[in-house]
């Protein structure tokens, strides 16, 4: 039927993106699986799913049927909502291919095999050491596949068989260029998602069919609550007290031409605080906590049409949240929400700080500690530590300070908050901790007193003198550097590297403290017991580890995070 | 006999064997537990004090010297013909300043130079030596002990912040109570009031760190130092130790930390002063 098909149509186009986001939904936890190690929080295809469902919803918004216009809605919604690393490379891909695509009514072959290059070369730009065989392989190989292909044939649907084929075969190439691939048996996980994607959009092309989008119902997405909830007024929830000294929170979005981003920065300022003005010249998110709600309204609609306006009184929903939520571990400096309605008024009184500091964490106990080291924001990573892009531009907007420092705590959450201090307008450092125990290390040596890149140094430089450890379960058979691991085996990893399995979790997690301790001399060795450990057994377990290691100093704390038992920080 | 008589307060905590050696005068703080009360050095020894004090529920209440009390020993000096040089702890952690500056001004001040050291313990009591090495005249004396203030410096640590907390003289340190995280950081005294230097987790990193930020302040100079403990002997032996080892110094103690400063910082505290070897030291 779409033998003769030599110009893509909008309206296809469209169907392929909701084909290719459902298909990937479909198989997020499949993708996930595909995990070098076999921990239990790989996320990769959740990550992408998510971020390609934000690019289909603006799709899906966007009421023109013109490919350009319709690939940059793509590019758009997959910036705000990249997650992950994945994520993040995916949202860099779509805006490739829609620079290329941005003027074009209907696309043929030559022009979508040149957006497949620019996809490919922005996203290998985006990564500062790019690696081969992962996604970007992958990318690169169906970007190849569709040069030659454009050479051969006109015929859009044999074109991108062709660039499928290529995919596939990058895909198949990923474990000889990483031998972590190989030795644990898996394709590349972000390369298994552009395989799916592309297969996704190459069904409904092929047949023909624009299905709808499915929305997502209950995915770890609604799990993870993003931030405590007493704090919580937006979906997003993260909302220090300070700012009900302004009480509507008020989202829009303008669509108009030639939207001056800082210009409209500057015009709502006084009207408000944790102002986000975030897009492009024609479609900007709006976010304020106003007092008048009608006047940012006002101001907004100078620039263009408004959609999606929200008004939300947030006094009501902290009284709301305060009734229902009790918080754990907060101490007296900590904003409780039983006394919310206390701190906010004096709220007024809160002088805004020259610097303040968002750290991603998960689970209470980490997020007391967090808030003790004065930690202005803790934004709650969820299960798998992966705030979206969005979630990170909020959290850094609403901090009361003109320059934030910004702890990820995961290495997957590094690229992301780099993302969002690009594009939220106040001075960002982002601190490259790549776990919790090293974001705790840059946390405690901060020093107000310290000008900003210094400050921001000292904290890099503390969190490298940390050497954490995990013990998780494994979720699958494999062999992994060098070690035999059965599935449901506790597994003990070195800063991400498996080191020890077993099927005891106190010996699996003593043989990796000794690993640990054997390579180095340590000073300070502080475990950090995970939801599913109670404390009594970790108390027994830190004094048969002292007992055995009586030189460095032991500290024993409630970190509370899920699929995690122990944390370690060797110090 | 030198023409200059230095006298301190018991805060110094200078030893007895110093303060004979170098013809000092120290006028005790008293201290009470409850309706226990003691003459700080006179009836109470540093053990003494630290066994009460780990023991015992009740904090104990400091209290500085009376004025008469300073007057009695400037009096006693100048009836021997000598002028007095008076160098006390910090005015913003103690009226013993204060006293000692009325008692000048009753008894006679144009010979009596009372000091502010701004600082601590044997901060205060490195000052005093400086004076007694140089107690020939008043100018060379008060010259002396000002070079010497310039370039001192006081580190601390600290087991818990409990008794400063208590005690109302935590200062900067303050934001680091409600940290659930144990937080031991290097403390010190800017004008007087408690400031953090740096925040360390784990008490030997914290001390490991305090001599490294030592170093760092004093380069290659040489130095005069006293190292401190309440109740810590052998931590602290360690650490001089250490200092002597890679530090150039015209003179090392090691000491108590007494019970007027002990009250506020609790045992287990450990402490470093020192100041920069005048010319000619």
């Amino acid at each position: 039927m779409g033998l003769e098909k030599v110009r893509l149509e909008g309206s296809m186009f469209r169907g392929m993106i909701y084909a290719a986001a459902n298909r990937l939904n479909q198989n997020k936890e499949k993708i996930d699986f595909l995990n070098v190690y076999p921990v239990p929080d790989g996320d990769t295809g959740t990550n992408m799913s998510l971020t390609f469902l934000a690019a289909a919803k603006e799709v899906e918004k966007c009421s023109s049927n013109l490919v350009g216009e319709l690939a940059t809605a793509a590019a758009k919604g997959s910036l705000m909502g990249a997650r992950g690393n994945s994520g993040v490379i995916l949202s860099q891909l779509l805006r490739g291919f829609a620079q290329v695509m941005q003027d074009l009514h209907t696309a043929g072959v030559t022009e979508l095999a040149r957006g497949l290059q620019e996809a490919s070369a922005m996203a290998y730009k985006a990564v500062m050491r790019p690696v081969e065989g992962t996604m970007l392989t992958v990318a690169r190989y169906a970007a190849e596949a569709g040069k030659q292909a454009a050479r051969r044939d006109t015929n859009v649907v044999t074109w991108l068989e062709a660039v499928l084929q290529g995919a596939k075969t990058g895909l198949s190439e990923t474990p000889k260029m990483l031998s972590a691939l190989a030795e644990a048996g898996v394709v590349d996980a972000g390369g298994q998602g552009i395989v799916t994607i592309l297969t996704g959009a190459y069904l409904a092309l092929k047949e023909d069919r624009v299905p709808t989008l499915m929305v997502v119902a209950a995915s770890r997405e609604q799990e993870a609550e993003p931030v405590d909830a007493a704090m919580l007024g937006s979906k997003s929830g993260i909302r220090p007290v300070e700012s009900l000294q302004f009480q509507y929170c008020t989202e829009l979005i303008v669509r108009g031409g030639r939207i001056p981003l800082d210009g409209l920065r500057e015009q709502l300022h006084p009207f408000g605080d944790s102002l986000l003005v975030v897009g492009d010249l024609e479609t900007v998110k709006v976010h304020i906590h106003s007092n008048n709600p009608g006047q940012v309204l006002e101001i907004c609609g100078q620039y263009g049409e408004m959609f999606e306006i929200q008004i939300n009184n947030m006094v009501e929903q902290n009284r709301q949240a305060s009734l229902k939520t009790k918080l754990p571990g907060s101490n007296g400096q900590m904003r409780q929400p039983s006394n919310l309605m206390q701190v906010s008024s004096t709220a007024k009184d809160t002088v805004q700080k020259e610097t303040g500091i968002v750290a991603v964490t998960l689970g209470d106990g980490w997020k007391a500690i967090y808030e003790g080291l004065g930690v202005d924001v803790v934004l709650n990573g969820g299960h798998t530590m992966n705030p979206s892009t969005e979630e990170l531009v909020e959290a850094i907007s609403i901090v009361p300070a003109r320059q934030v420092i910004v702890l990820p705590n995961n290495k997957n959450v590094i690229f992301a908050a780099e993302q969002a201090a690009k594009v939220v307008g106040k001075k960002v450092a982002v601190i490259p901790t790549t776990g919790l125990p090293q974001g705790v290390a840059a946390a405690t040596v901060y020093d107000e007193n310290l000008e900003f890149a210094e400050a921001a140094k000292r904290m890099e430089d503390a969190s490298k003198g940390v050497v954490s450890g995990e013990v998780t379960y494994a979720v699958r058979d494999t062999t992994t550097d060098g070690i035999q691991i059965k599935e449901r085996d506790f597994i003990g990893l070195e800063q991400g590297k498996v080191m020890v399995a077993g099927n005891d979790l106190i010996s699996t997690t003593k043989e990796l403290i000794r690993r640990l301790l054997t390579k180095r001399k340590a000073e300070l060795v502080s475990l950090f017991y995970g939801r599913d450990v109670i404390h009594q057994a970790a108390r027994e377990l830190l004094q048969q580890l002292r007992a055995e290691f009586p030189d460095p100093e032991w500290e024993l704390y409630e970190g509370g995070q899920p699929l995690y038992y122990y944390l370690v920080a060797v110090e | 006999m030198p023409g200059i008589q230095i006298v301190t307060d018991s805060t110094a905590d200078l030893s007895e064997e110093i303060v004979r050696e170098h013809d000092i005068e120290v006028v005790p703080l008293s201290v009470s537990f409850g309706d226990e009360h003691y003459i700080d050095g006179v009836d109470l020894t540093a053990d003494e004090f630290y066994r009460k004090l780990r023991g015992g529920s009740v904090l104990p209440r400091t209290a500085q010297p009376s004025p008469g009390r300073f007057a009695e020993v400037y009096r006693k000096a100048l009836a021997a013909g000598r002028q007095v040089v008076s160098i006390h702890i910090s005015s913003k952690l103690s009226g013993t300043y204060q006293a000692a500056s009325l008692a000048a001004e009753m008894v006679d001040p144009a010979n009596i130079l009372v000091v502010d050291s701004l600082s601590v313990s044997m901060g205060v009591g490195l000052l005093a030596l400086a004076g007694a090495k140089h107690n020939e005249t008043l100018d060379e004396a008060r010259e002396a002990v000002m070079a010497a203030k310039e370039s001192l410096g006081v580190f601390f640590l600290v087991d818990t912040f409990e008794y400063m907390e208590k005690n109302g003289r935590i200062g900067k340190a303050a934001s680091l109570v409600g940290s659930l995280l144990q937080i031991k950081p290097v403390l010190t005294f800017v004008d007087g009031t408690v400031e953090v230097v740096e925040k360390v987790r784990g008490s030997r990193r914290s001390r490991r760190r305090m001599l490294e930020i030592f170093r760092e302040r004093i380069g290659e100079n040489k130095v005069h130092v006293a190292m401190l403990h309440a109740d810590a002997k052998e931590e602290a032996q360690e650490l001089l130790d250490e200092i002597k080892g890679s530090v150039d110094c015209v003179e090392a103690y090691l000491g108590n930390v007494g019970p007027i400063i002990g009250s506020h910082s609790g045992p287990g505290t450990l402490g470093l002063a020192w100041r920069l070897a005048l010319p000619g030291e």
